[in-house]
């Protein structure tokens, strides 16, 4: 008669329960007479119905409509933050161009305003071929880990400006 | 007279794929397939009952935004699995002190009411807490195995560990609360 290890037929319990093993006819026989073993089964039968009445009755829906909810506040998030940069971008642009147009008298900073007005008439894909000619990257210098431009208040977005001047 | 064809499931690869092609309703689809098991998982590992909601949401949000990361090495739900524990973890954590599970705890006060709907049974309950005392990597193996009849390499998988340390585990986990059932 095979000898059966205790732990070789504990080690297979969860996989036979699952109907994904079988015991073999020694395995039975072993089960059947071994106290080890059984109270083990008991043990693993407990802990196998933990929470079967919570998943049954588990209604998804609540989760559903929030996560999707969440997702779709990111979303938008993201969406808007994108408008705003290529909006950025594109006034950075017109300002570098504006201020270092050949023939230019120079101007002492902050002795002037300009009004980027021309940049109404330009839709969001206009703008981001602006943005992308951009040096430095814009990208560069938007604050990272989740800062926002939206966040930023007229002397922070100024200094932005700024830097792309050089 | 050929029966009219019946639309099978998507996959869970397929629904995430659909999900990072920006079709919303594929994320309803999985959550709506695995939040009931993702609950299970986390009250077994000892979350509070008021708390498994607030749970099951931020593994969902948590998995969708990095839904990308997912390696189909192991099955979506056991990914899950992996986030929703990292989020007990963090749960615990902040929690520090208002609830200590220990092994020498089997016979403490319990500190979920019962709930016919959830568990009634007392010894399931202790049962319970000796889940969640149990060392984090045990815990997990244990309820893999014994609830998800997960076989030992998908559990390494899943655990980015070893066949054999996973054994390992699932065997002092039965050796621990057996000594707590005596």
């Amino acid at each position: 008669m095979t000898e059966i290890h205790c732990e070789l037929v504990q080690d297979r319990m969860p996989m036979v329960a699952a109907g994904r093993e079988r015991w073999s006819d020694a395995e039975a026989r072993h089960l059947a007479g071994c106290e080890e073993c059984t109270a083990v089964q008991r043990l693993l039968a407990g802990a196998g119905r933990l929470g079967q009445g919570l998943e049954a009755h588990y209604d998804p829906a609540p989760v559903v409509a929030r996560v999707t909810a969440r997702l779709r506040t990111e979303h938008a998030g993201t969406s808007r933050r994108l408008r705003v940069l290529a909006a950025l971008a594109a006034a950075a642009a017109v300002t570098v161009a504006v201020l270092t147009w050949p023939g230019r008298a120079p101007v002492p900073v902050g002795a002037e305003r300009i009004f980027l007005t021309e940049l109404d008439s330009l839709d969001t894909a206009e703008l981001a071929i602006l943005a992308d000619q951009l040096a430095p990257p814009l990208a560069d210098l938007v604050p990272s880990e989740g800062g926002d431009l939206l966040d930023l208040d007229s002397t922070q977005l100024e200094r932005v400006l700024r830097s792309l001047e050089g | 007279m050929p029966e009219p064809a019946v639309p099978t499931p998507s996959s869970d690869p397929e629904l995430a794929a659909r999900f990072l092609g920006g079709e919303e309703r594929a994320a309803a689809e999985l959550m709506e397939r695995h939040a009931p098991a993702v609950a299970r998982f986390l009250y077994s590992a000892g979350a509070d009952r008021d708390d498994l909601d607030d749970l099951v949401q931020e593994t969902f949000f948590r998995a969708f935004r990095r839904l990308d990361t997912w390696r189909q090495e192991s099955g979506f739900r056991s990914w899950l699995f992996t986030i929703a524990s990292n989020q007990l973890k963090d749960a615990v954590r902040r929690r520090k002190g208002m609830r200590v599970l220990s092994l020498e705890g089997w016979d403490a006060p319990h500190t979920t009411a019962p709930d016919a709907v959830v568990e009634a049974d007392e010894t399931a309950e202790r049962l319970r807490q000796g889940i969640a005392a149990l060392p984090r990597l045990q815990r997990e193996v244990f309820l893999r195995r014994v609830q998800g009849g997960e076989d030992y390499a998908a559990i390494a998988a899943a655990l980015g560990t070893t066949a054999g340390a996973a054994r390992v585990h699932y065997h002092h986990a039965v050796k621990r609360l057996k000594e707590l059932a005596r």
